[in-house]
């Protein structure tokens, strides 16, 4: 069980992240689905060291980790995949799954068997090995940043906008991987500006507002909220197509008189 | 043929060592980011220890070489371990420049103590008899040098490669953020390069040595051709800086051969220059296009003293006034002594303190131009019996002159370019004094009359130091009134946050080159007036050494505060003087001292005291920050309130405000924009939107003339903008704000207000300085508008605050204020809803209406829907870098294409 418990942390200008508590269970997609600068992002990397928290814990399985420390995260089995495809453009794809690896190289399974289960989840990868990873498409380069994730094999998966910029086919390809991961018992831990993939395949989901948990439930249930529609899809959810477009021009017209 | 055989061969073994310390400087800078100055130390140091080892312990030769190494490694683990790993996050780039130039001189200063000055030479390795190859003679020890060189950069290059810790380091170098995350520990990759750094130096220092003689003044030297040959072949990349140190040592070597040794260090300045002019990446360096329209968030903030209360400045002003001018009737002939040259100085500091203070710009060898000024004025009394005015009017010009063409290379690219040319320029000024008869070489200059004008002599210690401080006094005054007028707005700005203020329309790279030569101009004045207060000049006087103690003054006195340098000068000018052995130390005490400083006390003396006066008498400026009420607001007050309503009147027949045709931009193969076209009607509100990535950003970079497009063009008010300068766009009537908020940090909420003005201000720096009336009544009336437009903003009772006491919502709101008062004819506002909540946007709503009924035109990009829906006229829509659909908000709504984009395809995972 990954547990963040009264999580808070913020940049200079302020506190972002007001006291966040919630779990994350072996085998399950968690969703933090929220409007652009609720503090997503900023709650991965409070949990994955790279932002350190003015208060709150974070524990793996019991332990508290050090605050502030992404090596001891990551030996504790956390992988924080960052937005924007964060690869190493100028090593090539071996090296940077390899990389991965790098703090827990002496633990754990060999480096080459993970290195094979990355491949046989993104085959893509396996004839490109060789090549600098800045030349692969950016659907491989999302595939890069996971893989290497999965690399320091890791019990829980932080995921940050793992859809961004791709093309619809791809964005399949990664979020069935990604349900593939679940169903290996990772816990995952989803933020998706495309909430309503994201809820969809959601064991658990909460809505970020402003920095402040406001609504919580199962992916499902935050997708019939007409609560959550409304704060952060600004449309109806409703599955028809038909019905879709009518809800969006519903909210979109009431949108239009907002001062 | 056999002449050139010979000097190309040592040339070659001069590069194999500056090609040695430029591998090093590349491992430490691409890791770290800093560029470490005492890489010089290492070669020279490495070289001494060993001859301890050898001569006192008698050691043998490869038992010599890994004491030293040990020895050498170990400090630089102590060294690494307690200041520079804390100080690479946590101060500034301009200070950490400085730190590694205090590392420099500290080990200079232990060096000289340890070993003397006395020049050391060490063994051969294997004999000196030289092997013949025809007409080649080649001493074995070069034989040495090459060898092992070679096997240090392979080891190097199969270390970085091949194995995992070498392709952590070059994952560290690339992306510090992405190695941490795999759990890379950036403190030991940043340990691991400096280590491998010294032992690189170590090892050219021990290969070197039988072939040359080293000591402590040897370090800044190698430091410096070391620094010279990675710029030569590209900061970061191992095969540029072996490239480039070839290269500059083979020249180095033609032209000591065919020309004169002299030459060679002013042929490395040129080849510096050059390479800077042409290739600023390097021979074989990679340009790095970082995005300029986001704020890199670094944990490091600018040190800004806090502010003495009027009636106490003024108080403490005129008490310093009363003090200076009966200070001669205070002291003793010697101490006068010392008061004049804490004169002279303090004139070279103020002009340092504007640069570096207040600019944040680093001069590695400001002793250089008071160099240039003492010695034109030295040598044309002297030698061509020049009047002393004109012949101190020709040394400042010549300072002008060199710093111009110094500052036009280095200032439009980043600080250490600046710090990297100076340096050089340093070293080359000390050698051309010691090597040319004209300047009286190394025995000095002497004769020089004393200063006079129409016939008034200063000729006594007394006379002269009115001289001196009433220039420091009138030099202050100026400073001052530059600092706090709106040129001086722009240097602090642009202090915090260069790229910042560059795509504001600022000309950073024009501010800081002019002032720069004004800080040459002052320290040119002050060189002048030392050599004729001494009656003597030589090259020693005015050397690099200086330069850093110089930077040593500065720094702890007080940097940014023009009276704390100035007792910093007057500290380390007394010192030496006060106690015999104290200049022996000086050296290591000065480097020490700033390393200290700028590590723990970036205030330094004057900013310390600042501080505890501040605080004993409640008078603290940071006030906890009351959340900043939000912007509520009737959309009528703008209209009544600002005079931005006389921004757009002209111009409006109908053409778009704004038109993008055809643009197209990618990256790396990855499209970010194709081919998009549409209009934004004069005094309409256009929103543009679309999903993560979908291209926005890049937009809204192409219109503000950030990138260049790669097809396509972008028309305001039916002129072509491509190709001009983010200023001249500026001047054309356009205006951004950024997605995480841009303000600059170290300025009040009004000053940052201010900065937005600056396209509207008339007078110069002269009228600044000066602080004429015009420029009185232009800062008023400025004022007075920056004040409205907060008021309205509801801002107001925060304007003197420090901009960073704010809250992320308030930022927003002060650069909408900071736009207004651009008058921008276009405004680009890049998410100016992030983070707020449902009642904050309905005041920004009601903000940015308000605005276009001012008559502006307004461009946002915007992820609240509610705004876009709620205000645009027209709302694009872009997706996956094209435009999917412009319209009408009603007519988007209902579009197909849109839903798609913007709100998740589920039918994508079915």
């Amino acid at each position: 069980m990954l547990e963040v418990s009264d999580l808070r942390a913020g940049y200079e200008a302020g506190e972002v992240l007001h006291g966040l508590s919630f779990s994350v269970a072996p085998g399950s997609i968690v969703s933090l689905v929220g409007a652009n600068g609720a503090g997503k992002s900023t709650t991965l990397k409070a949990i994955s060291g790279l932002l350190r928290p003015s208060a709150g814990t974070i524990a793996v399985e019991g332990t508290t980790l050090p605050a502030g420390s992404t090596s001891s995260a990551v030996r504790a089995g956390l992988a924080h995949v960052p937005e924007g495809r964060q690869i190493f453009n100028n090593l090539t794809v071996a090296d940077n799954l390899s990389l991965g690896s790098y703090a827990t190289r002496r633990s754990g399974p060999p480096v080459a068997r993970r290195l094979e289960s990355v491949l046989e989840l993104f085959p893509e990868l396996g004839g490109r090995l060789a090549e600098y990873a800045g030349a692969l498409s950016g659907g491989q380069q999302q595939m890069l940043t996971i893989g290497r994730g999965l690399m320091g094999d890791p019990r829980y998966l932080l995921l940050d906008e793992p859809s961004v910029g791709l093309a619809p086919q791809v964005t399949a390809r990664i979020f069935e991987a990604i349900e593939r991961l679940r169903d290996a018992g990772k816990g995952i831990l989803l933020v998706e500006q495309n909430g309503r993939l994201a809820l969809a395949v959601s064991e658990r989901a909460h809505l970020l507002e402003s920095g402040s948990i406001t609504i919580s439930g199962t992916g499902k249930e935050l997708l019939a909220n007409e609560e959550v529609v409304e704060r952060y899809l600004g449309v109806g959810t409703a599955t028809g197509s038909g019905r879709r477009r009518e809800a969006l021009a519903a909210a979109l017209r009431g949108a239009l008189s907002p001062a | 043929m056999s002449e050139l055989g010979n000097i190309l061969i040592g040339g070659i073994v001069t590069g194999a060592v500056y090609a040695l310390l430029a591998v090093g400087y590349s491992l430490v800078f691409s890791v770290s980011g800093a560029l470490n100055l005492a890489q010089g130390a290492f070669v020279a140091g490495g070289a001494l220890v060993m001859y301890s080892f050898e001569d006192s312990a008698h050691l043998s030769i490869p038992l010599a070489f890994l004491a030293s190494l040990g020895v050498i490694t170990a400090i630089v683990v102590i060294v690494e371990w307690g200041i520079i790993r804390s100080a690479v996050t946590r101060v500034s780039h301009a200070s950490l420049l400085m730190l590694m130039g205090g590392l420099l001189t500290a080990a200079q200063g232990a060096a000289f103590l340890i070993w003397g000055s006395d020049p050391v030479s060490l063994r051969a390795f294997s004999g000196v008899k030289p092997l013949h190859f025809g007409q080649l003679f080649v001493s074995p020890q070069s034989f040495w040098v090459l060898g092992a060189a070679a096997l240090s950069i392979a080891f190097v290059a199969w270390l970085m490669s091949r194995t995992s810790v070498g392709k952590a380091l070059r994952a560290t170098a690339e992306n510090r953020m992405a190695a941490r995350l795999i759990g890379v520990p950036a403190d030991r990759m940043i340990l691991l390069s400096f280590v491998a750094a010294a032992m690189l130096g170590v090892i050219a220092g021990a290969v070197i040595a039988p072939l040359t003689q080293l000591d402590f003044a040897t370090m800044t030297g190698y430091t410096t051709q070391g620094l010279i040959a990675v710029t030569l072949g590209g900061l970061g990349s191992i095969f540029g800086s072996v490239a480039g140190g070839l290269v500059l040592g083979v020249v180095q070597a033609l032209v000591s051969g065919y020309v004169s040794s002299l030459f060679s260090t002013a042929i490395s300045l040129l080849v510096l220059i050059g390479i800077i002019v042409l290739r600023p990446q390097g021979l074989l360096g990679r340009g790095r296009g970082a995005r300029a329209d986001v704020a890199e968030r670094a944990s490091w903030r600018i040190y800004s003293p806090p502010k003495l209360p009027r009636s106490w400045s003024r108080g403490g002003a005129a008490a310093l006034i009363v003090l200076m001018l009966l200070l001669p009737q205070l002291l003793g002939s010697g101490d006068m002594r010392a008061a004049n040259i804490t004169g002279c100085f303090c004139l070279t500091i103020i002009g340092l303190d504007l640069l570096t203070g207040i600019a944040g710009q680093v001069s590695l060898g400001q002793a250089a131009f008071m160099a240039v000024g003492a010695y034109v004025y030295g040598i044309l009394t002297v030698r061509h019996h020049v009047t002393p005015l004109a012949a101190l009017v020709a040394g400042v010009v010549a300072s002008a002159a060199v710093a111009g063409v110094l500052g036009a290379v280095s200032t439009r690219l980043r600080g250490l370019y600046l710090a990297i040319v100076t340096l050089a320029f340093g070293i080359l000024v000390e050698s051309v004094a010691n090597g040319l008869d004209v300047t009286g070489g190394p025995s000095g200059l002497v004769g020089i009359p004393v200063f006079s004008v129409a016939g008034f002599s200063f000729d006594t210690d007394t006379r002269f130091y009115y001289l001196i401080w009433a220039l420091v006094g009138v030099a202050v005054v100026l400073v001052a009134n530059l600092v706090r007028s709106g040129r001086g707005r722009i240097l602090r700005a642009m202090n915090g946050d260069d790229v910042g203020a560059r795509s504001l329309g600022l000309r950073t790279p024009t501010a800081k080159a002019t002032v720069f030569i004004l800080s040459a101009c002052l320290a040119s004045v002050a060189g002048s007036l030392y050599a004729s207060y001494f009656r003597y000049l030589s090259p020693d006087m005015v050397g690099s050494q200086k330069s850093l103690e110089i930077i040593t003054m500065l720094v702890i006195g007080g940097m940014g505060t023009l009276i704390g340098p100035m007792i910093g000068v007057a500290l380390l000018t007394y010192l030496p003087v006060a106690s015999q052995s104290f200049a022996n130390y000086a050296p290591l005490v000065t480097g020490v001292l700033l390393v200290l400083f700028l590590r723990y006390l970036p205030g330094g003396l004057y900013g310390a005291l600042l501080e505890v006066v501040t605080r004993a008498r409640g008078l603290a400026r940071r006030r906890p920050a009351p959340p900043a009420p939000a912007a509520a607001m009737p959309a009528p007050a703008v209209a009544a309130g600002t005079p931005a309503a006389h921004a757009s009147r002209n111009g409006s027949n109908g053409t778009p405000a704004l038109q993008i045709a055809g643009l197209c931009k990618s990256f790396g193969g990855v499209d970010a924009v194709r081919d998009v076209s549409f209009d934004v009607a004069e005094r309409s509100i256009c929103g543009l939107i679309g999903p993560n990535g979908a291209g926005k950003s890049t937009l809204f970079n192409l219109v503000t003339n950030l990138y260049r497009p790669d097809a396509g063009s972008v028309s305001l008010w039916g002129r072509t903008i491509t190709g001009l300068t983010p200023d001249r766009v500026t001047s054309l009537g356009l205006f951004r704000t950024f997605q995480t908020s841009r303000v600059f940090p170290q300025l009040t909420v009004l000053e940052n207000v201010l900065v937005g003005g600056y396209g509207r201000e008339r007078a110069g720096y002269l009228a600044q300085a000066l602080w004429t009336r015009r420029t009185r009544a232009e800062e008023r009336a400025q004022q007075a508008e920056a004040r409205r437009i907060l008021e309205v903003l509801h801002l107001a009772d925060r304007a003197d605050d420090p901009v960073s006491a704010l809250s992320f919502a308030s930022h927003k709101y002060v650069e909408l204020a900071r736009a207004l008062m651009a008058h921008p004819r276009l405004l680009l506002l890049d998410e100016p809803g992030a983070g707020m909540n449902d009642a904050e946007i309905e005041d920004l709503a009601a903000t940015l209406g308000a605005i276009r009924d001012l008559g502006h035109t307004v461009l946002v990009v915007e992820h609240n829907m509610s705004l876009v829906m709620g205000i645009a006229e027209r709302v694009a829509v872009m997706d996956a870098g094209r435009l999917i659909a412009h319209g009408p908000p009603a007519k988007v709504q209902q579009d197909e294409a849109v839903i798609d984009a913007y709100f998740g395809r589920v039918e994508a995972h079915a």
